[in-house]
């Protein structure tokens, strides 16, 4: 059985505790919506504190030899991509 | 008091703007590394300095199609790459003409600026090209392009506008004069030496060269002193190490302009290796001295901070390592005083904080005592070098720095102010989140919001009434609806207000208090919002979280230890039971209440009587039994209910009874 719901839950919450999104709960994240664009209004500064979390929840250290590496930041489906290829806890 | 200016020969080894030194250094070494082009997945490719000048003359001949091109036009330049921005710089420049670099790309500021200008340049092509009319992609050849005559430019000549923000939020053209750029390389040089050696150094930016410190540190210093630089800004560490660890390879050390923003979140790793890092600068705001310490580690190299404004340019610099206070750049001669202008001479002493005053070649009127908005104190410390130090204790004005962007708090209280509903509003930097902003804003009572979605709507509306006119590091984070503004006694808005109104960012155990009305001592009523955050929140992931019995409780008795009656207070050790407790519905994250608590006085002692209630009604009511002094608190009765069962033993809820 996969544990992308868990996954996805846990991604919500990180991504509201990191940035202490007040007004937002995990419910008002919507999994394909920019998290940047519209959708929760994030910022430059937000992509550098999630870069942050990341590296510190899952060990993922961003590579810029791969690719543009926040277009893994577009969207929680992104994100939750991101994280089930990369983890390393 | 003031600060003598160094005599120093400070023009040694860099070569200034207005003698076109990108062309000396062209003509010196064409095949040299001018700039090192950057391809998202691709190693850095080298530019030489001909092929920059080749793009650079290929935007002349664009300038010459133009028909607004007149010597002394101004071209609104904005673009995202820094090879792009220095090679329509530069042949605006060589055209006689010049350059409005505005600070962000939002369509308003674009329209504004193309109201008083000639026009406004095309993006270029990632490696600084005109795009090509025929989508041939080929870059014009070497014949079309017409030789110019690289005459000198006059130092007193304009060479650009920057934008900033007033302290009304009216946008500020501030012009500069070449002689004032290239006093300030100088400054540059003669402190951080940069050299076009054969073991090379290179320039890397993590900011943009739209304003006064990218450009003067990532794009001018490197055409002064024939240095490369990356063609684009590396916003990211990943970027950052990336670019460090293959221009080491080359056998390059790079020179990092950063700022605060990246520096204070760059990762646990080790960003960069011994050796490959000559120094790196920050500017826009200080940074926090655990983020320098961290800095150095990861990037093994000094981190020097630059204190300055698009106004004044650099004023003063520090290294943290070697303490907290900032030393005047040379050249920069300051005072601290509250007094006028006229009156600057006769001040002796100055009081601890005083606003600051300088004077510098980097001003528009270099002989003229410039008023910086902040409040400065001189260090009484005499220092080695016989320079005198000063702390920063913030701006004296209405403007605050996000992520090195200058905002009019003014200006978005104003545009907040103009939305339906909103009464009075302040907007403020907040305290202990850097780059932040929080609004407590007033409204009537009956369009305050109530629950998790009437906030979240109110909020969404609010921001895109600012969207349109500020960049979105200006929108606020945080948010408190509040009846009327906290105010003390004096009529302030003071610190320890602000403190409360955000006290539950900081400690989730607290309801987010809004405001609070007493009708004496012995009554208080609070008014409060449920943050999302509760720690107490049933059910992190559960359908319908939900604030606990025990917690209203706890909130309850926190209040009522505040009442006095004639005198009296509770004593939390003399509690002895609760009395007529209910809990009528659902206390939901996000809705707003207010808690009512009134201490009385009867025959058995000390009471507390408390209602919380919410626009969906009554959500608890009870009393708190407390015991008179000087009886017992250990009664047969305290054994049954002891304190302690406030914070262990829930009660049970009235609906899950039911």
């Amino acid at each position: 059985m996969s544990d992308t719901p868990t996954l996805e839950l846990e991604l919500k919450q990180l991504i509201i505790d990191t940035l202490e999104l007040e007004d937002i709960t995990a419910d008002d994240i919507v999994a394909d919506e920019p998290l940047f664009i519209d959708g929760l209004g994030l910022d430059s500064i937000d992509a550098l504190e999630l870069g942050l979390a990341l590296q510190k929840h899952y060990g993922i250290t961003l590579d810029a030899e791969a690719e543009d590496t926040r277009t893994h930041f577009a969207s929680l489906n992104a994100l939750r991509a991101l994280v089930e290829a990369r983890r390393e806890r | 008091m003031s600060f003598l200016p160094h005599t120093s020969d400070a023009c040694h080894h860099t070569h200034p703007l207005s003698q076109l030194s990108w062309r000396r250094h062209a003509r010196q070494a064409p095949d040299a590394t001018a700039c090192w082009l950057a391809t998202p997945g691709q190693p850095l490719t080298a530019l030489s300095r001909a092929d920059l000048m080749a793009r650079v003359d290929a935007w002349q001949q664009w300038l010459d199609r133009q028909p607004a091109s007149q010597p002394g036009a101004r071209w609104v330049l904005f673009q995202s790459t820094t090879l792009g921005a220095c090679v329509q710089l530069l042949a605006v420049w060589e055209r006689g003409m010049l350059a409005v670099l505005p600070g962000d790309d939002r369509p308003e500021t674009l329209a504004r600026l193309r109201e008083i200008s000639a026009g406004q340049l095309p993006t270029t092509t990632v490696d600084g090209w005109p795009q090509q009319a025929d989508q041939s992609g080929n870059p014009p050849s070497k014949s079309h392009i017409v030789p110019t005559a690289h005459v000198p430019l006059a130092p007193d000549q304009l060479a650009l506008e920057l934008c900033t923000s007033g302290s009304t939020g009216e946008p500020l053209r501030i012009a500069k004069r070449f002689d004032q750029l290239d006093a300030e390389l100088a400054i540059h040089q003669q402190l951080w030496p940069l050299a076009d050696t054969a073991n090379g150094q290179v320039s890397l930016s993590q900011v943009s060269h739209q304003h006064i410190y990218g450009l003067l540190t990532a794009l001018l210093r490197p055409l002064c002193t024939g240095v490369p630089f990356l063609s684009e800004a590396c916003h990211y560490p990943e970027q950052l190490s990336a670019a460090i660890s293959q221009l080491a390879s080359q056998g390059y050390r790079c020179q990092v302009i950063s700022s605060p923003a990246q520096l204070a979140r760059l990762p646990q790793i080790t960003t960069a290796e011994a050796g490959q890092v000559l120094r790196v600068f920050s500017s826009g705001a200080p940074l926090p001295e655990a983020a320098a310490r961290h800095a150095e580690i990861s990037l093994h190299a000094p981190i020097i901070e630059i204190y300055g404004s698009t106004e004044t340019g650099g004023i003063a610099q520090r290294r943290q390592r070697d303490g907290a206070e900032w030393s005047p750049l040379p050249c920069v001669e300051l005072r601290f005083s509250d007094e006028g202008q006229e009156n600057i001479s006769s001040q002796e002493a100055p009081t601890p904080a005083s606003s600051l005053w300088l004077r510098s070649p980097f001003l528009d009127m270099p002989t003229e005592w410039w008023p910086q908005a902040d409040r400065a104190e001189v260090c009484e410390q005499k220092y080695q070098d016989g320079q005198q130090r000063f702390r920063l204790l913030g701006r004296s004005d209405r403007l605050v720095k996000l992520a090195g962007k200058r905002i009019s708090l003014s200006a978005v209280e104003r545009c907040l102010n103009e939305q339906s509903d909103v009464l009075e509003i302040r907007c403020l930097p907040m305290p202990t989140r850097e780059h932040r902003l929080g609004a407590v804003i007033v409204m009537a009572p009956d369009a305050l919001p109530h629950d998790h979605n009437t906030r979240r709507a109110l909020i969404a509306h609010l921001r895109r009434a600012l969207m349109p006119a500020f960049e979105r590091i200006a929108l606020p984070r945080y948010w408190r609806f509040v009846t009327r503004l906290p105010l003390n006694a004096q009529g302030k808005f003071t610190s320890e207000a602000i403190a409360r109104l955000f006290a539950d960012l900081d400690d989730h155990r607290l309801p987010r208090w809004l405001g609070e009305r007493s009708s004496g001592p012995e009554q208080l009523t609070l008014e409060a919002e449920v943050p999302d955050s509760l720690i107490y929140l049933e059910g992190h992931f559960a359908q319908q979280p939900l604030v606990p019995g025990v917690v209203m409780l706890k909130w309850a008795r926190d209040l009522g230890k505040r009442l006095h009656l004639d005198g009296q207070q509770v004593d939390e050790a003399r509690f002895i039971r609760l009395e007529r407790i209910k809990f009528s519905s659902l206390l939901l994250p996000g809705m707003r209440f207010t808690l009512d608590a009134t201490l009385t006085h009867d025959s058995h002692g000390l009471r507390i009587d408390f209602r919380l209630a919410s626009s969906a009604g009554l959500h608890a009511s009870g009393r708190l039994r407390y015991s008179v002094s000087g009886a017992s608190p250990l009664s047969e009765s305290s054994f049954r209910q002891s304190p302690t069962s406030l914070s262990s033993q829930p009660p049970a809820h009235s609906q899950e009874a039911s």
